[in-house]
C-alpha cells in the first residue's frame, strides 16, 4: 500500500518575505547560532508548558529555516521511517506578491531548486510537486501566458498539481485564471487552494484591490483591516462561481476550512461539504486541522459519510503545523483515534485512515500527466 | 617633557589593558555569531542574488562543492577556495538552461529523469579536440539566455577572451580572489565598527573616561609613576605582546580553534587585564565622589534640598556630558586594536628613554 501526505511544504524562509509575521524572529532563532543555542537550552528545560511550546519553536525554526529544501524534505522522510512507500505532495509557495515585500530568493530559484532536487536518488516519484500559481505576476499578461507557463512545467518539469493561497490578495475566480483551468479541467489537473483564515495572507492596501469578479453575499468589502479582509479571499461560496464555469475541475479545498469551523460546524466548514457533495471532483484536507485533536471525531463522522468520505485526503501541512505540533505526534493521533472509532463502529482497523491515506489520493492525483 | 611623555604611556597602557578585554570580547562575538561565514554570504549575495533571473548565491551554496565546506547542516562556510568556486559557478550556469526535465512512463508508473547533453567539445582545422571548449560553449548559452542585469553583464565580461574551461575557471578564479580582497576590506571595516560599539560598552561599564585618566595622570604623580613603572615591565616582556589578529581572508580556511579554547583563552585575558587595572588603583570604575564631589551622596535636610538639588543636578548633567566625550575618546582608541596600542607603548617607553639621559645631563 502507498500512503501520501496531500499536503506538505518544503520551502525554506528565504522565500518568505521578511515582514511575515514571526519570520525575522525565525531567522534569528534558526541562523543566529547564540539565539539558536538558548532556545534549544530552554526547549530542553522541561518546566510546566515552557517545554513544549519552545521546543516547537526551536523545532520549527530550525526545520524552515534549513538553508536547502532538501534538508527539510529529510526531515519529513525521516518521520515516516518503517511507514514503506510513502509520497509526499509538496507545495510551492510564491509569496512576492503578497505586499509584504520581497524574499531573499525568488520563486524561479525555489523552482530550480525543486527540480534539481527532484532529479537526484528516489526523490522523483517520492516528491510530488504542485506549482503555485499566482495571477498577479506581471508576467502573466494574459490568462494564456500563465496557462502556458503552467503548461510547460507539467510537461517539462514533472508537475503533478497546482498550488494556490487566495488569501496572499486574489480571488479564485480571477479572469486571468480561466484559461489555465479550461486546461486543468481538460487533463484533469488537481488543484488546492489554502481554504482557512490564517496568518498568511495580503499585507498591502486592501482599498487599491480590485473587485471581486463574483461579488457573493459573504463578501465584506468594505473591511479595511487586512487580517479580516483575507476571508473575502478565502471564502469557500467563491468556488460555487469557480465551479459554475468549471464544473470537471478538480480541486482541493486545503484544511477543511479550519479546525475552528470543523468543532461549531461553522458556515465555512457547511459550505465546503456542500460543495464536496454537490461536485464530483471536489475534495478536502485535513492538513493543520488535524493538529487539534477535538475535530477527529467529526472527520471520522466525515470519513464514514456517503459522497463525502470518498473525498478526504490525508495532509498534515508540514513543516507549518510544527510550531503545534510535530509531523508524527499528530498523525499518529489521528491515526489511532480514526482506528479507535473504526473498531467501535464494528470496522476493520485502519479502514478510515487508509481511505483518506492511500485511497482517495488516487483519483485526486490522477491526470493526464500522472497515475499514481 | 618628560610628564607629558609619561601621561601619554600610561594611557596606552590602560588602552593596551582594555584593548586586550574588547579585542577579546569581539573575537569570542565573531567566533559564537559565525559573523564571519554570514559576511562572505552576504558578500555573494550581493553580486548572485539577481532579482531578474534567480538567486544563484543559493544555487552557488547549494552545489555539493561548496555545500560541503560547512562544518554543520545549518550553518555557511567560512571560506570559499577561489578553485572551488570558479568550478562551482561555472558548473551551477552553464546548467541553468539544462535543468533535468521529467517524462512520466505511464506504463511503469514512474518518472523518468532526462538530462539534456552538454555540447561536446570543438575540434581545429587539423581535428585536433580543443579540450574545455564545449563547457565555454555551454556556460555563454548559458548567459545569453538569462535576462539582462548586472549579473549578464559581468558573467559577459568573464568570458572576454576565453575559449576553453581552464581560460574560464582562471578568471574566474581571479576576479573572486579580487572580490574577496574587497570583502575583506569591508570586512575589517565591519570589524572596527563592532571594536567601536564594543569599547564604548567597556568604556561605560567600566567607566574608563580618557579625559578623566589624563587629568589624573597629569595631576597625582604618584598614580602615573606607578603605572609607568608597570607599563615599562610589561612592554619589556615580549610574552606579553598580543597576538596579531589573524588576517581575514574568505578563500582560505581560518586557523582551527575549538569554541572552548577560544573562549577560556580571550575569558583568562579578559580577567587578566581587569586585574592589572584594578591592583594599580587607576582611576577607573563607578563611584559618587566623581560624579558629585562627595563620598557618600549629598545629605539634603528638609530646609537645603531646594537649594541643592539645582547644584546636585547641574553637577551631574556637567558629569554626564564630560563622560560621554570622555567614553568616546577611549571607544575610539580602544577600535584600534591590542596590538596597535602595545606598539604605541613601546615607541613611547623608547622616546621616554631616549629624553631621560638628556634632562639628566641638564
Amino acid at each position: 500500500m502507498i500512503y501520501y501526505n496531500c499536503h506538505t511544504h518544503i520551502f525554506s524562509a528565504q522565500y518568505v518575505p521578511n515582514n511575515v509575521v514571526g519570520v525575522p524572529i525565525m531567522n534569528v532563532l534558526a541562523t543566529d547560532p547564540i539565539s539558536s543555542r538558548v532556545t534549544k537550552f530552554f526547549s530542553k528545560v522541561r518546566y510546566r508548558k515552557i517545554n513544549s511550546s519552545v521546543e516547537r519553536v526551536a523545532r520549527f525554526a530550525e526545520i524552515g529555516l534549513g538553508t536547502r529544501q532538501e534538508v527539510i524534505f529529510n526531515y519529513l522522510e525521516d518521520y515516516y521511517k518503517g511507514w514503506g512507500d510513502v509520497r509526499f505532495v509538496v507545495l510551492m509557495m510564491d509569496m512576492e506578491q503578497m505586499g509584504a515585500g520581497n524574499p531573499l530568493s525568488n520563486y524561479r530559484t525555489q523552482v530550480e531548486e525543486l527540480v534539481k532536487l527532484r532529479a537526484r536518488g528516489t526523490y522523483k516519484d517520492k516528491l510530488l510537486p504542485f506549482l503555485f500559481v499566482d495571477p498577479r505576476k506581471a508576467e502573466f499578461s494574459t490568462g494564456e501566458k500563465l496557462r502556458d507557463w503552467v503548461k510547460m512545467h507539467f510537461e517539462e518539469y514533472g508537475f503533478v498539481g497546482i498550488k494556490m493561497y487566495p488569501a496572499l490578495g486574489y480571488y479564485p475566480f480571477d479572469e486571468k485564471l480561466d484559461a489555465l483551468y479550461a486546461w486543468a479541467q481538460e487533463k484533469f489537473i488537481p488543484i488546492t487552494y489554502h481554504c482557512i483564515e490564517g496568518v498568511i495572507y495580503y499585507r498591502g492596501d486592501v482599498k487599491s484591490l480590485r473587485p471581486p469578479r463574483f461579488p457573493n453575499s459573504k463578501h465584506n468589502l468594505t473591511e479595511t483591516k487586512n487580517e479580516r479582509y483575507q476571508r473575502n479571499f478565502t471564502e469557500p461560496e467563491n468556488y460555487f462561481d469557480v465551479l459554475k464555469m468549471f464544473p470537471e475541475l478538480k480541486i482541493n479545498l486545503g484544511h477543511f476550512a479550519g479546525e475552528d469551523e470543523i468543532k461549531k460546524n461553522g458556515p465555512w466548514y457547511q459550505t465546503v461539504k456542500k460543495l464536496i457533495a454537490e461536485h464530483e471532483n471536489v475534495y478536502a484536507d485535513v492538513s493543520f486541522t488535524l493538529n487539534d485533536t477535538g475535530t477527529h471525531e467529526q472527520i471520522h463522522r466525515d470519513i464514514n459519510t456517503k459522497g463525502i468520505g470518498e473525498k478526504i485526503l490525508f495532509g498534515t501541512d508540514y513543516y507549518v503545523v510544527e510550531k503545534n505540533k510535530d509531523e508524527a505526534m499528530l498523525r499518529d493521533e489521528l491515526r489511532n483515534k480514526l482506528n479507535e472509532l473504526d473498531v467501535a463502529a464494528g470496522a476493520a482497523k485502519d479502514s478510515s485512515f487508509n481511505q483518506i491515506a492511500a485511497y482517495n489520493p488516487i483519483p485526486f492525483l490522477t491526470s493526464a500527466y500522472y497515475r499514481p | 617633557m618628560n610628564i607629558f611623555i609619561d601621561v601619554a604611556i600610561s594611557m596606552a597602557f590602560v588602552f593596551l589593558l582594555f584593548s586586550i578585554m574588547v579585542s577579546g570580547i569581539c573575537e569570542m562575538w565573531q567566533m559564537l555569531k559565525r559573523k564571519r561565514a554570514h559576511f562572505l554570504r552576504e558578500a555573494l549575495e550581493d553580486v548572485f542574488n539577481c532579482r531578474q533571473n534567480k538567486n544563484y548565491a543559493h544555487l552557488l551554496y547549494a552545489h555539493p562543492m561548496i555545500d560541503r565546506l560547512k562544518e554543520r547542516k545549518q550553518t555557511y562556510p567560512q571560506y570559499i577556495p577561489s578553485a572551488i568556486f570558479a568550478d562551482a559557478l561555472i558548473d551551477v550556469i552553464r546548467n541553468d538552461s539544462k535543468l533535468p526535465r521529467f517524462r512520466f512512463d505511464q506504463e511503469k508508473k514512474e518518472f523518468v529523469v532526462l538530462q539534456d547533453a552538454y555540447s561536446v567539445d570543438s575540434t581545429d582545422a587539423s581535428g585536433n579536440v580543443l579540450a574545455g571548449t564545449g563547457v565555454v560553449a555551454d556556460f555563454t548559452a548559458a548567459v545569453e539566455e538569462l535576462k539582462e542585469s548586472d549579473l549578464k553583464q559581468m558573467l559577459r565580461t568573464l568570458l572576454l577572451g576565453v575559449t576553453n574551461y581552464d581560460q574560464l575557471k582562471a578568471t574566474t578564479a581571479r576576479w573572486f580572489d579580487d572580490y574577496m580582497a574587497s570583502t575583506t576590506t569591508w570586512y575589517k571595516r565591519y570589524l572596527t565598527r563592532i571594536l567601536f560599539i564594543s569599547g564604548l560598552v567597556v568604556a561605560i561599564i567600566f567607566n574608563v573616561d580618557a579625559i578623566h585618566l589624563a587629568k589624573s595622570f597629569y595631576k597625582d604623580k604618584l598614580l602615573r609613576e606607578r603605572v609607568v613603572d608597570a607599563a615599562i615591565q610589561y612592554a619589556s616582556n615580549e610574552a606579553n605582546r598580543p597576538a596579531t589578529p589573524e588576517a581575514v581572508n574568505f578563500n582560505s580556511a581560518p586557523e582551527k580553534i575549538s569554541m572552548d579554547s577560544a573562549v577560556q583563552v580571550n575569558v583568562d585575558a579578559v580577567t587578566a587585564a581587569y586585574r592589572r587595572a584594578e591592583l594599580l588603583d587607576i582611576p577607573i570604575g563607578w563611584n559618587i565622589e566623581r560624579v558629585v564631589g562627595y563620598k557618600k551622596y549629598p545629605q539634603f535636610t528638609v530646609h537645603s534640598r531646594w537649594l541643592k538639588l539645582p547644584w546636585f543636578a547641574w553637577e551631574l548633567l556637567k558629569y554626564i556630558v564630560l563622560s560621554l566625550a570622555g567614553w568616546l575618546i577611549t571607544a575610539a582608541a580602544l577600535s584600534y586594536g591590542a596590538d596597535y596600542w602595545f606598539n604605541m607603548l613601546s615607541k613611547f617607553i623608547s622616546i621616554r628613554t631616549a629624553v631621560k639621559p638628556k634632562e639628566e645631563k641638564k
